[in-house]
């Protein structure tokens, strides 16, 4: 009896998930998502929570994924175009738009919810530094005047803090945003919020786009922190898509029935920030060495399981300012002995701290292979791991007893090589994300021009900007480690998938059909 | 004089009837076979360096294999050394846990217990405040704020511990206290100091080492459950706690070696150190003996 109750007990735990997933409607997408969305105001959030503000809010203009004819798309705008002096923007916008709220869309609306944005000034709100003033000129025509020359249609493709929400919404403060409230125009609405545990979209029944066939009625984002568990979800069915799971796996996951694996090049890459300031990195030469005693090979191609590609300089190479010409250091130990001995320590004899986000077991194992290479030099390297917070504050509080190395990822609110280097190497009063400390006011001075330059006269912006990284280079202030790919788990029965790293991570479910 | 012959006799007898018991036994073998092979790590496997962290790429992943019996792991480390190299962190985290544990609960227990009064109640109320929490939600919460490191987990494990070993102590303090042989000790003049020191520790000496014992194993397991969420030992090291939070992540896509292994082991380790503390109390103690 008690044989037959525990057959009962084990048949019925093997085919519980068969029932669920009969019982899973065809029209529900479920997107196993590894963190919170820590701030969902459509103005000040610049974290994970875009892969809900792409589909419950939209932008004027869509920036198309690298190798479209267009870098740009309409999207709330129909058209737009600029002064001469690209000092005055004018753009037309969509006719017969309507809110999540039933607010009519208009010039209006755009000037209240960019106008928040601006005064909020959180988060990715930089990206205006350029605006004067925003005129509603027409019901459907929005003028946007510039102190400086701007890209500025570019700019308001930025996968943050260019949302446009409801002119009813705008007068509402961050609580209300985070308490899952939302009323943008996109073709998702946000049906529940469970904070760090699930989110729920429903399709916009009156999206301007109109629906058709196939299309998914309900978005589940599940929010898993264990990259085991994501993978088990997209392995069963229980995810249709998902990412950030350990480079190794995504071999093995390619094979397995039911899945694809989608490699597409991104504009995200990691780097070592070396301290500028404190002995012994604040020595160029010391820089030097450390940067020719990197493993670069071996990161690439093992660690990256080959899916990423050694960058060259702080720009990825999709991204225009991107210098095939630049100097990319290789790992050449006799150098580094070289350039160490000239810099006054000649059989190494100094410790280096590393510090990387704790959880990251890539770069922990960065951390790892380089410590190998710098024993052979005679340079100790102290891997530490720590909370990213953690490691931020130790980096900010005070330059001279800060980490001498430092695990960082960049990638772009908008999509310009300004953000690289403005974010990570202009001189700050205060440390915040440059964490070099590097200053140098020769570098400052290229990149003050080629910013001011780069709306109107591309080709000369972006030959100050290879100027600038020349210097950048020289000065070794960071290891410029790999170029990194997105790497996106998706369930074969989904059509239409395709990834846009200008909205990192982010999926239009609006495209997709099964 | 006399007291101490028949103190040898009894520690001969309990060693004897220790050795008797087929699974304190086992455990025992097992036990001291670990701990040679991680004290002479560095002699018994060529691959030394892998084990302290040294990455050899061409063995990544490697499956379980003449090579490497244990297979290797994603920087291709052999996982034999890496486990017994591992092994000096993880056993010895339970160690010195338990050490530290018994080195500050034991006199606070027996203080409290011999001279009773406020100093008893103070003791206690700051024993219950930190029995009031959950021991592992606790570890992690004061490693957490000391900052990840191998010593700060195990003061971190063993802050959690002591009031365990103070209450023990107290208990059996405060029934010798009353013995005769206290009193009369007290009547002729012997200091507080030298009467818990000399007549009330050697005495309450066998339970707190039968509960050590026993708690060893414990503690490796969360030693290693403080590793596996970060806030123990520190790449490029590793103790078992480490390896199998770094396996996990393989486990999926047919790396099962990597957690496997030191699973295996912090299993077998913790059930010996049980058995062993198990035998080690029925040895110690007459009436059980009697019982076998």
């Amino acid at each position: 009896m008690k044989r037959a109750l525990l057959l009962i007990l084990l048949l019925s735990l093997l085919l519980a998930p068969l029932a669920v997933s009969v019982a899973q409607d065809r029209n529900v997408f479920v997107y196993g998502h590894p963190v919170a969305f820590p701030n969902l105001d459509p103005s000040s959030g610049n974290s994970n929570e875009n892969v809900v503000m792409g589909n419950v809010y939209e932008t004027l203009t869509f920036y198309n994924a690298p190798g479209s004819d267009e870098i740009l798309s309409p999207k709330l705008a129909v058209s737009w175009e600029s002064s001469e002096d690209s000092l005055t923007w004018t753009f037309n916008l969509r006719d017969g738009v309507t809110f999540h709220d039933g607010a009519a869309f208009n010039a209006a609306a755009v000037k209240k919810a960019l106008d928040r944005t601006i005064a909020i000034g959180e988060g990715s709100a930089w990206i205006y530094w350029m605006i004067d003033s925003i005129e509603a000129v027409d019901e459907l025509v929005v003028q946007f005047n510039l102190n400086t020359p701007a890209p500025l249609d570019l700019v308001l493709s930025a996968g943050y803090a260019a949302w446009i929400m409801s002119p009813n919404a705008a007068d509402q403060d961050n609580a209300w945003f985070n308490d899952g409230n939302a009323a943008g125009t996109g073709p998702y609405m946000i049906a529940s919020n469970e904070p760090g545990q699930r989110m729920v979209l429903e399709a916009n029944p009156n999206y301007w786009g109109g629906w058709s066939e196939g299309q998914f009625d309900t978005i589940v984002f599940e929010i898993v922190e264990d990259p085991t568990v994501l993978e088990q979800m997209i392995r069963s069915g229980d995810a249709d898509f998902t990412y950030s799971l350990p480079f190794d796996n995504y071999g093995p996951l390619a094979d397995a029935p039911g899945l694809s694996v989608v490699v597409t090049p991104s504009f995200q890459n990691l780097l070592i920030l070396l301290n500028t300031v404190k002995e012994p990195t604040s020595s160029k030469l010391v820089r030097q060495a450390l940067s020719y005693s990197f493993p670069y090979g071996d990161v690439v191609s093992s660690l990256y399981a080959g899916l990423g590609t050694q960058a060259r300089g702080p720009i990825p190479a999709n991204m225009w300012g991107h210098g095939a010409d630049l100097l990319q250091y290789s790992q050449d130990l006799d150098k580094a002995r070289e350039l160490l001995a000239e810099a006054g320590y000649p059989d190494g004899g100094f410790s280096v701290v590393y510090t990387h986000v704790a959880s990251d077991l890539d770069e922990q194992q960065v951390g790892e292979l380089w410590r190998a290479s710098l024993a052979e030099i005679g340079v100790d390297l102290e891997i530490r791991g720590l909370a990213w917070q953690a490691q931020w504050d130790l980096a900010i509080n005070d330059p001279a007893s800060a980490q001498d190395a430092f695990g960082f990822y960049w990638w772009p609110d908008y999509i310009t090589p300004n953000s690289w280097l403005t974010g990570m190497f202009v001189s700050e009063d205060e440390p915040f994300f440059n964490l070099s400390y590097y200053s140098n006011p020769a570098f400052d001075d290229l990149i003050a021009e080629a910013s001011s330059t780069s709306g109107i006269d591309r080709a000369a912006a972006e030959d100050l900007y290879l100027q600038a990284q020349t210097l950048l280079l020289e000065d070794a202030a960071a290891i410029y480690v790999v170029d990194l790919p997105d790497i996106h788990v998706v369930r074969d029965d989904v059509a239409g998938y395709v990834n846009n790293p200008g909205y990192p991570h982010v999926v239009f479910f609006y495209d997709l059909t099964r | 004089m006399k007291g101490r012959a028949v103190l040898r006799i009894e520690v001969g007898s309990s060693a004897w009837f220790l050795l008797r018991d087929r699974a304190a036994l086992i455990s025992m073998t097992f036990l001291i076979l670990i701990v040679l092979s991680a004290v002479f790590a560095p002699l018994l496997t060529p691959y030394a360096s892998q084990g302290m962290g040294a990455p050899d790429l061409a063995a990544k992943f490697e499956p379980p294999g003449i090579e490497h019996p244990f297979g290797a792991d994603g920087l291709g480390r052999d996982q034999v050394a890496r486990l017994m190299f591992g092994a000096r962190r993880s056993l010895s985290m339970g160690l010195l846990v338990v050490l530290i544990a018994i080195v500050i609960g034991a006199p606070l227990g027996m203080i409290a217990g011999y001279i009773g009064g406020w100093i008893d109640e103070a003791v206690m109320r700051v024993t219950d405040v930190f029995l009031a929490f959950p021991p592992l939600l606790l570890a992690i919460a004061i490693a957490a704020a000391l900052g990840a490191s191998y010593i700060n987990a195990v003061v971190a494990i063993a802050a959690t511990w002591w009031p365990w070993y103070a209450r023990l102590a107290r208990a059996q303090t405060l029934s010798i206290r009353e013995r005769a042989y206290i009193e009369a000790a007290r009547s002729i003049g012997v200091r507080d100091r030298v009467i818990i020191r000399r007549h009330i520790l050697p005495n309450i000496m066998t339970p707190i080492i039968v509960q050590g014992a026993l708690d060893v194993g414990t503690a490796i397991l969360v030693a290693a459950g403080l590793s596996f969420i970060g806030l123990g030992t520190q790449a490029p090291f590793a103790d078992w706690g480490v390896m199998i939070s770094d396996g996990r992540l393989f486990f999926l896509s047919g790396r099962w070696w990597m957690s496997t292994f030191p699973g295996l082991a912090i299993f077998l380790t913790a059930m010996a150190f049980n058995f062993l503390g198990d035998g080690v109390r029925v040895a110690a103690d007459p009436r059980l003996r009697r019982m076998r």
